[in-house]
């Protein structure tokens, strides 16, 4: 069948390639050699300038070549300028001609033979114009018997010096106007004589008022235009291809990288989009080197279905599923979380990339069908140009850190009456102000404060650092261009060894490898070549990529968990002033974390992204694309820890856990797990359009095309235990298994998209894509529609005389509407069986059973999306505008609901029982608030509201996980994801002990829980706003810095102890702790056990009873980010000479993180501990702060 | 307004090329291959043939049998025997937790330690076979058509013991929600006892119309339909439902040797034991010595004691409970009809209960070899009518009769699944106090927790949670 579909394709390109030109041959030129002939007679009329021009003599002998070049070379030999319009198709008619002497017009007779068309020559004999009668001026005028006046002249762009075409020029007060053309000539005719204005308008240039004497002579005229700056010039990449952003209805957001780049620290693809593109939120996963990070554009719409939009680079759809450490994924060796596998987005050098384009909702992406529905990033590589070699080098050098304390862990101590110093965490009544009768006796000063983390000798970080070297060489020769990147990463995080354990161990004698002092830590190499071809009007483009990755990472997560939880008595009591540590030997609480350092967790990788991209234009009026894609990556994780790495002084926190099955514990016995996997994507797409003017003013352009995706994953774990003593291979291990998984989705789709102009000024796209994904099965096949008009309201006439608004520049209305979707896995849809064997009267039996119920009434997840807004740029472009509002809702969502144990005794099933909703207004501000010629600053500033909210959940709506204390909730009128947890409604300290007592089962005694639980928030900034300054100095020197401002998200604060009911916690050891947090923190101490004290799956159900509440742990959350700082000194060529090399030399100095704000208690809200919607800073290294010096010379 | 030629002639082509294109779409799926499936997913297609629809009739079967006596956490077997005095927990775990939260498991309460969230493993199990007994019943029709209907009929039979049993365990209250062969599923309310119980007869009455041929299965559907008339109190009828079961007949669920799990729970350890005057009322069913009951050591003096008929070549301590439970039986058959003779005052109750402690052969369940010091069959003494002895104070006659009656259908269908619905039968249809029926007091070795006053499980919340048609027990 796919070959079938296939041939379709192939067939449907052939029709494309081929018959048009016959279909246009038979029914769209009509000959009028009697017209022609008469135009050529009055040509030769004697006396005439004209005349002369058509007596020239001319040769030329051209096969296979278009009108339009035999025409231009014709004229050429006369030396006269040929004007045609060259969207008529006749002119890319292939023509072989041989002339041999003739006149000029004896030339033209024989190569117009058969068109329509005829040779005009204008009053001044300088040009001839090719057109047919219905384009030429009046007969009369055209040969001029009677005196006429023409106005020809050519236009140029004041900074390139190129001609411009498509600008319109008209004769003020009358009818008359014409369009220039490809090289910029244009000619009005028929003009009266007298002083006229010439009026000439095009997007993107300041409109030219030129002042003409028309006299009985022909004037030619020099038109020279002025761009200015908007935000609407420029192309977009989008499904049909290439196209102008001014006539695409939607907010695109186009970052251009290498102006950032300069001005900017980028370290990485998902850096580079954090808080540049409204919309676009970013949620790193941790600090570590090489962790993925979260990308939601404009809200999330999916419960159980992806979230994650899809990137398409050189026009292939590449693998960026994000995943989190622990998921299943190729390459993952399934060691909990302790492995870490590369983002592939990051794996991405940005300093190879020229264009990131973000295409946020269904209005904009809907041809991109099933998948896209949460939006399209197209990253566009660079690309050579012809001329001389160009090379640019790079290298950066940085250092990162952990900004700020880590909040301290509390203990009270106290003496018991037999003189020993206890724990006083569950006798507080001794201690209290009130005092008490057994157990601990009060002590002044007992309480004790401290924090591993912050101490020097124990802490589990260090300063990090990273080297970059990047290089790019390009060039090329007219219609071969080459472009080569390479860049080369090394990144050593900040986790390490802690002194005061690397010098015990040293003591006892152990060995410590220099990857156990600093665990963690990752290195890229990539290389990236493109080169393109361009013949004649068709161009190849080959880009290919080649990417090495390699991540160590570490039990990291487990080290910050467990050593924020150390206490006092765990460390070291003695200097504290106690004469020995009544609970530990010096250190050993610290010591036995270090046993997680014992476990190497490597992930490395190999990816190559090739694509090959064909643009055959056999006709002006035909453009074909052809691109075929594949993105391959291959992954080896291994998580190991050899024999005897684990001893009793480590404890069981080294090579803890139980992978195979069993309740043994690893111990000494070692264990090696290996994962090998591959993922692989490829993409093949085929496009045509057909642009087609109607008239001067309407055009249409259409567009027709398919594409097919797959992909595959494969992937083979094994894991084993038991090595022997000194082995390192899990090939003798006494315990192994294996395990193979795949993975195939694929979709389809053709579309149809028509694009309507009209005068410049207004567009409207319409468009229609079919889709067949391999989750929907034969009978589901959704069509997504796309209506996106564009209204240039700045150029209507008279628009510049209204008061006020007409003091605007440019002032564009745009408007949008589309749809597209998300498509489940096949296993989602069907019911599936497995094999299995059973007895039966005694008798082994093969059985069919269910393995899952399946849901053959499933639906594509679809989104709609409305969007309306406004780009205006003003005060010549130094000040541009950009308003959006949107709304999108998601119907049909996915849901996994519990199956009612009724049925089949239970079980999961994926359901579209959901409708949600995103809307929001975004707002970008681009100002140049200097223009000097020593000074120029930029301001780029966005504002981004967000509301999210499930609109519908069917029949099943009771549902969440509880996570001790908190809910992750589904409810209607809510956001998605939101948190929920039983209020506090009164607190009192009924026995007068100074302390507010809870938690657990006594939780009523001193607090009381409502019994419904309360909304908290959601895990999504409701607003987000950015900053981005760039200000230059002299032309040499620049300064950036760049501001972060979300508001109105939750985090739940698991990174520390000291509010969330911990008997580590300050408000559980200081009396004089107010009650309201005691209370608070109370609360949720008895939460931290898996009973789900908010009842399981159903929050509030009845029979469960209500244990807990952690609502102090979840908290709403703002923050102020001073995310950048860069200062850049351009080395003057004067400088670098005296140094040899006279080229362009740049030096910066950058910072990432510099400050944060932020009412979270904990350290760092923006942080995840996995990829999931909701976030928790479970164990997580927040993100570093880092100072970096950059070198570049080109 | 006129159009350009050319470009109108451009259109056309566009056109037609697009109606040629939304043509060819037809085939996108394909192209994304349809259906299809990773190939590591099972595959909705082994269904689909005669061998397949085999198997999920083979599944039906499969999931009886480990419903009744092999569900790790919940079987009937075990449920039943928790609940009433056949069994006793030796799980340390649970022992612990009936300890730490004397009033907190509901469990506990409801008188089965070892049923994890009241009862929902059992519920799932019984749910399960009624919905593979649907898929198969589907997929037998639909791929295999030539299937002999018998086997339509047993799956029949099966739904219809399945609802049975979860009349005789859970609340008044059980959603019968269905199953629906290659489509969705049919949520429903909780149904009272009374209407579960009339569901089954008509699955029975089916089964036997179907099974015209095959005495196995119309005999197992007689039964079933007896057992569901007996726990609707309509002894008689059920009587006359078995009187065509030949005593020695038997339907037996076997187990693999290596793979049966009666007595183990999801610890994977030895950890219930055959009691002995569980609770002040429960039987003597180690101190009667009674070869029905017989049980070994496991340590070799005392506790915990592991039944020899569930033991695999009589070995203690290897394999326990590989041997086939007889889940249906003309021994069932002839105790209905004592029953029935009893409560009718027909004196020959006495004698059918006699012929077969005389008449019991290997075939029909009884324990082979005998064990040595046991005494066998053969030595089983002859009952006597107590009913002509001296009554205890408060007892009538048809009182200590109905005791004999219960007592020899809890040692002949020992550890089957039949002592929780004879029990809560002594209780609701015979109005025996609940205290004088049930184990009263602490429960378990070391006597840690209280038994609950329950007499069945509650539907597990997660029902309700999820079914929005269900409103809870109505009891």
């Amino acid at each position: 069948m796919i070959v079938k579909t296939l041939s379709i394709l192939i067939m449907l390109c052939a029709m494309i390639l081929a018959p048009a030109s016959e279909l246009l041959a038979q029914k769209g030129v009509t000959v009028r050699t009697d017209e022609m002939m008469d135009s050529d007679r009055q040509d030769k009329s004697p006396g005439d300038a004209k005349s002369s021009v058509t007596a020239t003599v001319v040769s030329l002998s051209v096969k296979d070549s278009t009108l339009g070049y035999v025409l231009r070379e014709l004229g050429k030999q006369a030396k006269k300028q040929v004007i045609y319009v060259n969207s008529n198709p006749v002119f890319a008619r292939r023509v072989s001609v041989t002339v041999n002497k003739v006149s000029l017009s004896d030339a033209f007779a024989v190569v117009l033979k058969g068109t329509s068309l005829a040779a005009t020559v204008t009053p001044g004999g300088n040009t001839i114009v090719i057109s047919s009668p219905d384009q030429r001026p009046e007969t009369s005028d055209t040969l001029s018997k009677k005196p006429a006046v023409s106005v020809s002249g050519k236009i140029t762009d004041s900074a390139s010096k190129l001609a411009i075409p498509g600008a319109t020029v008209a004769i003020s007060g009358t009818s008359l106007s014409t369009v220039s053309d490809d090289d910029g000539n244009f000619t009005i005719y028929n003009v009266p004589l007298g002083e006229r204005q010439l009026n000439v308008k095009l997007f993107g240039y300041k409109s030219v008022n030129h002042s003409v004497s028309v006299t009985s002579k022909d004037q030619l005229i020099r038109i020279v235009m002025v761009p200015i700056a908007t935000s609407l010039t420029g192309v977009v990449t989008t499904a049909t291809g290439t196209q102008r952003k001014l006539e695409v209805g939607n907010d695109i957001t186009v970052i251009k990288v290498d102006s950032v780049m300069k001005v900017m620290p980028v370290s990485s693809l998902t850096d580079l989009l954090a808080t540049r593109v409204p919309g676009l939120n970013v949620s790193p996963t941790s600090g570590s080197p090489g962790a993925p990070s979260r990308i939601r554009i404009r809200g999330v719409s999916s419960i159980n279905a992806t979230n994650d939009p899809i990137v398409i680079m050189d026009g292939i759809r590449i693998n960026a599923v994000q995943i989190e450490n622990s998921e299943n994924e190729a390459g993952d060796a399934s060691r909990g979380s302790n492995q870490l596998v590369p983002s592939p987005l990051d794996g991405i050098d940005p300093n190879s990339i020229e264009t990131v384009e973000v295409f946020k909702g269904p209005s904009a992406v809907a041809l991109y069908g099933t998948d896209a529905a949460n939006g399209v990033i197209v990253i566009t590589t660079k690309r050579g140009q012809a001329g001389p070699t160009r090379w640019t080098a790079e290298g950066i050098w940085g250092q990162s850190t952990m900004p700020g304390k880590w909040p301290s862990n509390y203990m009270r101590f106290g003496t018991t009456i037999d003189g020993t110093i206890t724990d006083c965490a569950g006798n507080r009544e001794a201690t209290s102000p009130f005092g008490g009768p057994a157990g601990c006796k009060g002590i002044d000063g007992s309480l004790l404060e401290y924090q591993i983390l912050n101490d020097p000798h124990t802490t589990v970080f260090g300063k990090g650092s990273n080297q970059t070297y990047r290089g790019t060489i390009s060039g090329g020769v007219r219609g071969l261009t080459y472009s080569f990147s390479g860049s080369a990463e090394k990144k050593i995080g900040l986790t390490k060894m802690p002194d005061v354990d690397f010098q015990i161990l040293r003591e006892l004698g152990t060995h410590v490898p220099a990857w156990q002092r600093r665990p963690e830590g990752s290195e890229m190499q990539t290389g990236m070549g493109n080169l393109t071809a361009e013949i004649g009007m068709s161009r190849i483009l080959f880009t290919s990529r080649l990417t090495r990755n390699f991540v160590r990472t570490t039990p990291l997560k487990q080290a910050i968990s467990i050593a924020r939880l150390l206490d006092p008595a765990g460390v070291d009591l003695t200097r504290f002033g106690f004469e020995s540590n009544p609970y530990s030997a010096i250190g050993s609480g610290i010591l036995r974390e270090i046993g997680n350092f014992r476990e190497q967790t490597t992930n490395r990788s190999i990816r190559t992204i090739n694509s090959l991209q064909g643009q055959i234009n056999p006709y002006s009026w035909l453009m074909t694309t052809v691109t075929a894609g594949i993105d391959l990556e291959n992954m080896i994780g291994v998580s190991k820890i050899g024999r005897g790495e684990c001893t009793e002084l480590f404890g069981d926190r080294c090579g803890s856990g139980d992978d195979l099955g069993g309740s043994a514990v690893l111990g000494n016995g070692g264990r090696h797990n290996t994962s090998q996997g591959t993922i692989i994507q490829n993409s093949f797409i085929v496009g045509a359009s057909i642009p087609v003017s109607l008239n001067r003013w309407i055009s249409l352009k259409t567009s027709i095309g398919g594409d097919y995706q797959s992909r595959r994953t494969d992937k083979v774990s094994r894991k084993a235990e038991g090595l022997s003593l000194g082995a390192t291979s899990g090939n003798v291990a006494d315990r192994q298994i294996m395990s193979e998984s795949r993975g195939d989705r694929r979709t389809a789709g053709v579309y149809v998209e028509t694009i309507l102009g009209f005068a410049n000024q207004f567009y409207f796209p319409f468009a229609i894509r079919a889709d067949a994904g391999s989750g929907l099965g034969e009978s589901v096949m959704p069509k997504f529609p796309k209506l996106n008009p564009s209204f240039l309201v700045s150029d209507l006439p008279g628009f510049h005389s209204i008061p006020f608004i007409g003091k605007l520049g440019t002032v564009r209305l745009r408007a949008a509407y589309g749809q597209s979707g998300v498509q489940p896995s096949v296993a989602e849809k069907l019911r599936t069986y497995t094999r299995g064997s059973g007895i039966v009267d005694g008798t082994s039996v093969a059985t069919t059973d269910i393995n899952s119920l399946g849901n053959l009434l499933l639906r594509p997840e679809r989104t709609t999306e409305i969007e309306g807004g406004a780009d205006i740029d003003m005060l010549d472009g130094r000040l541009s505008l950009s308003l959006t509002k949107y709304r999108k809702r998601t119907l049909d969502a996915y849901v996994t609901i519990d199956v009612p144990n009724s049925v089949n005794g239970g079980g999961k099933q994926m359901r579209n029982v959901g409708n949600v909703d995103n809307s929001g207004e975004e707002i970008g501000v681009q100002a140049t608030l200097l223009q000097k010629s020593a000074i120029w600053w930029h301001l780029t500033f966005n504002l981004t509201r967000t509301k999210n909210e499930l609109i519908k959940l069917g029949r099943d709506s009771l549902f969440g996980v509880a996570n001790g204390g908190v809910q992750t909730r589904f409810v209607e009128g809510y956001p998605l994801f939101g948190q929920w947890a039983l209020p506090i409604v009164g607190y009192s300290d009924l026995n007068g002990d100074g302390w507010i007592t809870g938690g657990g089962l006594n939780i009523q005694n001193e607090i009381q829980l409502g019994e419904t639980p309360v909304y908290l928030g959601a895990p999504y900034p409701k607003y987000e706003t950015s900053l981005h300054s760039t200000l230059s100095l002299f032309r040499n020197i620049s300064v950036g810095f760049a501001f972060n401002f979300q508001n109105g998200f939750t985090q739940k604060l698991d990174s520390y102890e000291s509010f969330s009911g911990s008997s580590k916690s300050k408000a559980l050891n200081d009396p004089r702790t107010p009650f309201f947090t005691q209370a608070y923190s109370s609360a949720a101490g008895g939460c931290s056990v898996s009973n789900a004290s908010l009842g399981g799956t159903g929050v509030g159900s009845p029979g469960r009873t209500t244990l807990c509440s952690s609502i102090g742990v979840v908290q709403t959350v703002y923050a102020l980010r001073f995310n950048n700082l860069s200062v850049g000194y351009t080395i003057p060529r004067s400088i670098t000479s005296l140094l040899g090399t006279g080229r362009k030399m740049r030096v910066a100095l950058q910072g990432k993180n510099l400050g944060l704000w932020s009412n979270y208690t904990g350290k760092d809200p923006k942080v995840n501990s996995s990829m999931s919607e909701v976030l928790r800073d479970t164990g997580v290294l927040p993100p570093n702060r880092e100072w970096q010096i950059t070198i570049g010379v080109n | 307004m006129q159009l350009f030629i050319p470009g109108f002639a451009k259109m056309r082509s566009i056109i037609f090329l697009s109606l040629f294109l939304c043509a060819s779409g037809c085939s996108l799926s394909d192209l994304v291959g349809g259906d299809s499936l990773p190939s590591d997913t099972s595959d909705p297609g082994v269904v689909k043939t005669p061998e397949g629809a085999l198997g999920a009739y083979y599944s039906a079967t499969v999931a009886l049998t480990r419903a009744v006596g092999a569900g790790w956490g919940g079987s009937v077997v075990m449920a039943s025997g928790l609940m009433t005095d056949e069994l006793h927990s030796i799980n340390a775990r649970l022992l612990t937790a009936a300890a730490a939260f004397p009033t907190g498991v509901s469990a506990v309460d409801a008188r089965a330690e070892a049923m994890d969230k009241e009862g929902e493993p059992l519920y799932n199990a019984l749910n399960l076979v009624r919905g593979r007994t649907r898929e198969a019943v589907g997929a037998l029709r639909k791929y295999y058509p030539q299937a002999s209907p018998d086997l339509i009929a047993h799956l029949f039979a099966i739904e219809g013991m399945a609802e049975v049993m979860l009349a005789e365990f859970f609340c008044s209250g059980i959603p019968l929600s269905t199953l629906n062969f290659e489509g969705d599923y049919t949520l429903k309310a909780g149904s009272s006892t009374q209407d579960v119980l009339q569901h089954s007869l008509s699955l029975f009455d089916s089964a036997r119309a179907l099974s015209a041929d095959s005495s196995r299965f119309i005999h197992f559907a007689s039964i079933g339909r007896a057992r569901a008339l007996i726990a609707l109190h309509d002894v008689s009828a059920a009587a006359q439902a078995v009187a065509d079961v030949p005593t020695e007949y038997n339907y037996l669920l076997f187990f693999g040797v290596d793979s049966f799990s009666l007595f183990k729970t999801s610890e994977n350890t030895w950890s219930l034991s055959v009691s002995n005057k569980e609770g002040h009322n429960g039987l003597h069913f180690i101190t009667d010595a009674d070869p029905r009951t017989v049980s070994d050591s496991l340590t070799g003096s005392g506790g915990p004691w592991v039944p020899r008929k569930y033991v695999n070549g009589g070995i203690p301590g290897s394999n326990p409970g590989s041997g086939p439970i007889n889940f249906a039986s003309g021994v069932e058959a002839r105790l209905i009809e004592a029953e029935a003779a009893l409560i009718s005052e027909d004196g020959n109750w006495l004698a059918i209960l006699n012929k077969l402690r005389t008449s019991c052969l290997e075939a029909i369940g009884c324990p082979t070899p005998a064990p040595a010091g046991t005494g066998g069959i053969a030595n089983l003494p002859l009952l006597n009518d107590p009913g002509i002895e001296s009554l205890p104070e408060g007892k009538t006659v048809q009182d200590v009769r109905l005791d004999l009656l219960f007592r020899e259908r809890a040692y002949w269908l020992f550890l089957t699944g039949r002592r929780q619905g004879d029990l809560r039968r002594l209780v609701q249809q015979y109005n025996r106090e609940q205290d004088t029926v049930y184990p009263i007091g602490l429960w378990g070795v070391q006597g840690l927790a209280a038994y609950g006053s329950r007499i069945y499980l509650p539907v597990p919340v997660r029902e309700q949670e999820t079914n929005h048609l269900y409103r809870g027990c109505e009891d």
